[in-house]
């Protein structure tokens, strides 16, 4: 148990406020790129962090080694930076234990190895019948511990695989994504075929005017509005600073009230530890209520600062982001793409988004490309491919124009964000100012 | 650490690799971040860990740890050939590598002070100050200031003889203020956003930017903003300052130069680009005025370094000329698609990734004049300053980007503020329009510390020496 390790440090600390956080990850990414293996990684990572805090005074130490020479310098030297920086007015002490259990991670089996994952690109590749693939096969697999002078005390593991998949035809692409407990959680033949039938529906492209369209967002579409909602505007901390789009909207309506999102930890398709960077439990919590900005997410601090109690969203203490929702989950609604499909004169299907970007966080506006498949839809029907569009968009408006809510929930993978589960959405308005080549 | 960089050099030898590189990393980071009154986060990070990439039939492994005890260290070697074994088994040419010159030598970028050295209550007093002056002014809600400092000391060994050791520091900084009031948050940053200005020097680099001086005006200007106009929705003159001119360098040209997303070898995540090595000598990339080098032997530059993380020379290259792209970013193993060798841009962030090709200091060579003159020759149009945020397409073409701040430009003067600025354009049709550089007076090297690339996801130190630039008939105002 890595919590004994951190156990000695606390108690070599004993008087000082002191929290040790320790992340052990073993990852294996295999990459592929024009239907070959082409990059193959394989790493050991352990980082301990040791955060002190002396009258109200907070230093903070990362080391990567664990013998007790180097831990007991780190402690040290936390100490010694403690003394040196100013004290924090609000510092509301260290978190104390709260009683919660939780299932350890069952599907933790025998290490996998690179013969198996190489198995599954060729699988993938060979499902591709001939098109060009690339994209990369992951699998994680992550300790936490959580120590600290209060009695705190949890660690737990857990394994992540996913694959992310890009599928090129002569001048068009497909893409497909799915993410699991175990590898054998992916069907690699199902997800090399829908890629592949987008790329071959994406054959030349032709270009449609800029302007304001009905959408079909399928599921990694929805996921970027998600995510750059989540990233955005329910944390405590933006809120408290007047940096959330929820300043004075808390209780009011903001969205379609077909529109529902949670901080999920607990759905069974979700991937969650147990409990936050802290060590207190993550919770569900509901954010938007048929339209209705209801709750915030919370972290030690800002839940003293605030009067409400910790959510379990902290990140690693100290940080400047403040609490943030991890698990951002969309609830369905009860239609299927066909349907949507079907039920629009003229709108564009949209596969996924490109290097999204915020553009005023206030108004939740944000930027970005179609990529990998953009489709047109006329007489409720799919008729062509069309060139890549860039949208300037605000969410929450977006969010207003939801016409229906897909049945079926996806995990989406958002780059550098937590993945969410979300469901497809027609949305009746939406915002197109570019096109490129 | 030359003991384990050869102990594990041997082992992937020893198993049946036909070739191996090792780079062994110690690594120490010192970032502050203040708010207002408070520190709000003070990380002392130290690292170390062992990476070692082999090829075994033709195909790459890698494998690392941080753990460098020996079994853990022969253990890594065996499993990076084991990874390489099964690479083979989905490969479709074995990987050649273009010849690199054996090189045994030490290298280190050159500093006036040692960050480490100096006092952290120093460091913290500076900073708080700055972020005083700043909440003072009207409507400024908050007040921040950072600095970062890398130590990295990297041991790189290959079968072919090289052992380079290098060791390099790295300094950065700066201040921002959040001026809000009913809805609108409206920031400007010192001396660039997103952390400000970063290089490979030492303290001096957070000296010579001077914060406490430039606090006051920052906060009056994001003060300001709150009153100003939205900018308007029109087709105009655009002037950018340097350091926009870097990110529109970073993200129109950087990234479509590199050679393996040009053969497709980023195409799942980043994407791939516009270009095709059959450009080289005829693609009209721009004006006649654009001259584009990327130059790793830059002092100072945060895209600088003595070898790359395959042991090649940094080296200047001629990217663009006169509008015209010549050459482009290349490791050993692409640089064979084109006949040559590699111009030394593969870096791996860490001792935890493979290296993989990156910008250095991709730079706009300057022309002539100032900021000033250039605005004085400018009739109508808008000048925009400090970017805000970014965003392309995955071939690199279309592109918008928001500022934190413009200013009309009327009769070769500037006037009125304006809020939320931004622009479009397609890559070769924008730099096409560029009609005026100013000279070296104006010219930079900006430091970008966080370029995304690769899977797992890699962040590449890059710098950019540009200065003001004009640019024609460009849509502004996107909404």
């Amino acid at each position: 148990m890595y919590t004994d390790i951190l156990m000695r440090i606390i108690e070599k600390a004993k008087g000082i406020d002191t929290e040790c956080l320790l992340m052990y990850t073993k990852r294996t990414l295999t990459r592929f790129a024009n239907s070959y293996i082409h990059q193959n990684v394989s790493v050991d990572e352990i980082d301990l962090s040791i955060r002190v805090v002396l009258d109200n005074r907070t230093g903070k130490v990362s080391v990567n080694q664990l013998s007790n020479d180097v831990l007991d310098k780190a402690l040290e030297r936390a100490i010694e930076i403690a003394k040196l920086t100013p004290p924090d007015p609000d510092y509301y002490g260290l978190p104390t234990p709260v009683s919660f259990s939780y299932k350890k991670d069952s599907s933790l089996t025998e290490e996998i190895n690179p013969e198996a994952l190489a198995q599954k690109v060729i699988e993938f590749i060979k499902a591709t019948d001939g098109l060009n693939a690339s994209g990369a096969l992951e699998v994680n697999d992550t300790t936490i511990a959580i120590v600290n002078s209060n009695g705190i005390s949890v660690e737990d593991r857990r394994l992540m695989c996913s694959l992310e998949s890009v599928v090129q035809d002569e001048d068009s692409s497909g893409y497909a994504y799915a993410m699991g407990k175990t590898l054998d959680s992916i069907d690699f033949v199902s997800l090399a075929k829908t890629a592949s039938k987008k790329a071959r529906s994406g054959k030349n492209p032709v270009e449609v005017s800029p302007g304001s369209y009905t959408v079909i967002l399928e599921p990694q579409a929805v996921g970027t509005l998600v995510s750059f909602l989540g990233l955005i505007g329910f944390g405590a901390k933006q809120f408290e600073e007047g940096r959330s789009f929820l300043v004075g909207k808390l209780g009011e309506r903001v969205t379609s009230e077909l529109i529902n999102i949670w901080d999920y930890p607990s759905h069974p398709m979700g991937i969650s530890f147990p409990f936050d960077f802290e060590g207190l439990p993550r919770q569900d919590v509901t954010l938007i209520e048929r339209g209705i900005a209801k709750n915030l997410v919370y972290d030690f601090k800002y839940g003293k600062k605030m009067g409400k109690p910790s959510t379990g969203n902290a990140l690693p203490q100290p940080n400047t982001d403040g609490p943030i929702p991890f698990n951002l989950t969309l609830l369905p609604g009860d239609s299927s793409i066909e349907d949507m499909i079907s039920s629009t004169k003229r709108g564009i299907l949209v596969t996924r988004f490109h290097y999204t970007n915020i553009v005023d966080p206030i108004k939740t506006i944000i930027t970005g490309m179609t990529r990998d498949g953009t489709f047109l839809i006329e007489d409720g029907e799919v008729t062509r491919p069309i060139k890549n569009m860039r949208f300037t968009q605000s969410i929450l408006e977006a969010l207003d124009s939801t016409e229906t809510v897909g049945k079926d929930l996806y995990i989406a993978g958002e780059h550098f964000i937590f993945p969410t589960l979300v469901p497809a959405l027609k949305l009746n308005d939406f915002h197109f100012t570019g096109v490129t080549r | 650490m030359k003991d384990i960089a050869y102990e594990a050099l041997n082992i992937a030898l020893e198993s049946g690799a036909s070739f191996c590189e090792v780079r062994v990393l110690k690594k120490r980071y010192q970032g502050i971040n203040v708010k207002n009154e408070i520190v709000e986060s003070l990380v002392d990070q130290t690292e170390e860990g062992i990476g070692i990439r082999v090829i075994v039939n033709g195909a790459w492994g890698f494998a690392g740890t941080s753990v460098l005890d020996r079994d853990k260290i022969v253990e890594a070697a065996k499993r990076a050939v084991q990874i390489a074994k099964a690479s083979s088994l989905a490969k479709k040419n074995d990987v050649v590598l273009s010849p690199a010159p054996k090189i045994i030598t030490t290298w280190s970028n050159k500093i006036k002070i040692n960050p480490f050295d100096v006092p952290l209550d120093k460091k913290v007093s500076l900073l708080l100050e700055a972020a005083k002056i700043m909440s003072k002014v009207k409507d400024v809600k908050i007040a921040e200031g950072s600095m970062d400092f890398w130590e990295t000391e990297k041991l790189f060994v290959n079968s072919e003889g090289s052992e380079i050791l290098q060791h390099i520091i790295e300094s950065g900084g700066g201040i921002a203020a959040y001026a809000i009031r009913e809805g609108d948050v409206q920031r400007r940053s010192y001396p660039n956003s997103f952390g400000g200005q970063y290089e490979t020097r030492g303290y001096e680099v957070i000296e010579e930017i001077d914060l406490l001086s430039n606090a006051q005006r920052i906060a009056e200007e994001a003060s300001a903003l709150l009153d100003a106009p939205q900018c308007p929705s029109i087709t105009t003159t655009l002037i950018l300052d340097g350091s926009q001119v870097a990110l529109q360098v970073h993200e129109s040209i950087g990234h479509p130069i590199e050679l393996d997303r040009i053969l497709g070898m980023e195409a799942s995540y980043a994407g791939t680009s516009f270009i095709s090595v059959e450009d080289i000598g005829s693609l009209k990339y721009g004006s006649k005025i654009m001259n584009i080098t990327a130059d790793a032997t830059l002092p100072g530059g945060l895209g600088s370094f003595g070898y790359d993380d395959e042991g090649v020379p940094a080296q200047r290259v001629e990217i663009i000329r006169e509008g015209i792209l010549q050459n482009l970013l290349t490791n050993r193993e692409t640089a064979v698609v084109l006949g040559k060798t590699s111009n030394g841009t593969c870096r791996a962030d860490g001792w935890k990734n493979i290296p993989l090709i990156r910008m250095t200091n991709i730079n706009l060579e300057p022309v002539e004049g100032t900021l000033e003159d250039l605005i004085k020759d400018t009739e109508e149009g808008i000048f925009m300053s400090t970017n805000k945020s970014w965003s392309i397409d995955d071939k690199r073409l279309n592109f918008q980007f928001g500022l934190e701040i413009a200013w009309e430009i009327k009769n070769g003067r500037l006037t009125r503020i304006l809020k939320n600025p931004n622009y479009t354009g397609i890559t070769p049709e924008f730099w096409g329009s560029l009609d005026a550089v100013c000279g070296p007076s104006e010219w930079k090297i900006w430091g970008v510390p966080n370029c995304g690339k690769g899977q797992p996801g890699q962040l590449a130190h890059v710098g950019h020496g540009t200065s003001p630039a004009r640019f024609r008939n460009v849509r502004v105002g996107v909404r």
